[in-house]
């Protein structure tokens, strides 16, 4: 009865200090590092809408992030068109489904590509205001807004706001400004924080 | 005799290089195999087409983009977006007769690239502008319809069956310019035939040629 009691007291507190870290992992940089410090891996399958002004109806694709520290990705679109671009070891490649195998893609706008998939490995290593293209302001509400520096880099992405999740070291959704009339919006779901990942899948299609 | 063999060496390379094929006038020219043709592949009503574009480049590299098209047939005029697969805009233009550049990024910041891809879509979704010139069939069977377009430049739309056409574009010395082959297409109005491509191959001769393969992922019907 007695070990009882002071399971429901140790649970209580567990979930007391996991509710405080939650409000304040979010409240300055310094938390998101230490945060984002405890993440090894991330896993999330994500929904993407591309909302344009000549859109009758927001372009929708599927998808799923995996990250494994300190800077391996793997972007990967199942729906509508099944590509897949992966970040690792400073190398960007990107491969499209066609006719029922993955071909590589030699096009120069991955020069564009390696530039966002580097930011996004920034992000989820929790540095969000040491960057040398944005700057970074953190708003109540979990919220990150991002602006460009230069204004070269202006013309490709106008602004993008960072909603963070309520659960540490996890990011909500992504919106991505490019001009007035075009947005790019990024939910995450199921999100796995710390699962082992092969390093294959940063490498090659699997 | 010397300056004659010349002259009828180089009136023999001219036409060696010319490929336009001749056409043989049906016997009913009002045929539905050349009424077909004479319609061609081209939507009906206005449409934003979604198309997964793979691009073969001089030296056979291939890059993947995304075009996204909204087009008006009736008035001539187009809106083209493209993206890079995960959805960032590189290049975005109007066309109403002119072309006005929204957006554009290196590499596709040119003049030349945003007038021949104006020149692409044009080919690829509008009939041709001007008049038909002569209609029947090619050498293979094919009923064929050839416009002359206001420039004096030759367009023939070849019917070569369910759903295959194939647009050639000729230059003004006749040889092929680019040649249009929709692969698949879904009828969109039963009543009137009208169809829409589901896979569409350009490829521009010449040089630098260049090649695109376009499948269609999404076509929203705008108004009727």
């Amino acid at each position: 009865m007695k070990k009882k009691k002071i399971y429901h007291h140790l649970n209580g507190a567990i979930f007391l200090l996991t509710a405080l870290m939650c409000i304040g992992w979010a409240d300055s940089w310094e938390g998101l590092k230490t945060a984002a410090g405890t993440v090894t891996s991330v896993g999330a399958r994500f929904t993407q809408e591309k909302h344009m002004k000549i859109l009758a109806r927001p372009l929708v694709s599927e998808g799923v992030l995996l990250f494994q520290g300190p800077d391996s990705l793997r972007w990967e679109y199942t729906h509508p068109i099944q590509s897949i671009l992966l970040l690792h070891n400073g190398k960007t490649r990107r491969l499209v489904q066609k006719n029922g195998s993955f071909v590589e893609d030699a096009s120069v706008n991955l020069q564009a590509m390696q530039v966002v998939v580097q930011e996004i490995t920034q992000w989820l290593n929790g540095r969000f205001d040491d960057n040398p293209i944005f700057t970074a302001r953190l708003e109540p509400g979990r919220k990150i807004v991002m602006v460009p520096r230069e204004e070269s880099f202006a013309r490709f992405i106008q602004r993008i706001e960072i909603l963070l999740s309520d659960r540490p070291a996890a990011i909500k959704s992504v919106m991505i400004f490019e001009s007035e009339d075009s947005f790019t919006r990024l939910d995450f779901k199921d999100v796995i924080l710390n699962q082992k990942l092969d390093d294959a899948l940063f490498r090659k299609v699997k | 005799m010397k300056q004659l063999l010349l002259l009828l060496s180089v009136l023999g390379l001219i036409l060696s290089c010319s490929n336009l094929p001749q056409v043989y006038p049906a016997a009913d020219s009002a045929g539905p195999q050349t009424d077909r043709a004479c319609r061609g592949p081209f939507p009906d009503g206005d449409w934003q087409l979604l198309h997964s574009i793979e691009a073969t480049l001089p030296g056979g590299k291939k890059g993947f983009l995304m075009g996204l098209t909204v087009i008006s047939p009736s008035n001539r005029t187009a809106h083209c977006v493209i993206m890079t697969l995960e959805g960032f805009v590189v290049f975005d233009a109007l066309y109403d007769g002119q072309i006005t550049v929204k957006r554009a990024l290196a590499p596709f910041d040119s003049e030349v690239f945003a007038n021949g891809l104006l020149e692409d879509i044009n080919l690829i979704f509008f009939k041709p502008s001007g008049s038909i010139t002569t209609s029947g069939s090619l050498k293979s069977g094919a009923a064929v319809c050839r416009y002359q377009k206001p420039d004096g430049r030759l367009v023939d739309i070849i019917s070569q069956g369910t759903p295959v056409w194939e647009i050639r574009q000729y230059r003004p010395d006749n040889r092929l310019a680019q040649t249009v082959k929709i692969m698949s297409a879904k009828e969109t109005n039963l009543a009137d035939h009208m169809w829409i491509a589901d896979k569409i191959e350009l490829k521009a001769h010449g040089s630098p040629g260049y090649t695109l393969v376009m499948d269609l992922v999404e076509a929203v019907p705008l108004k009727k």
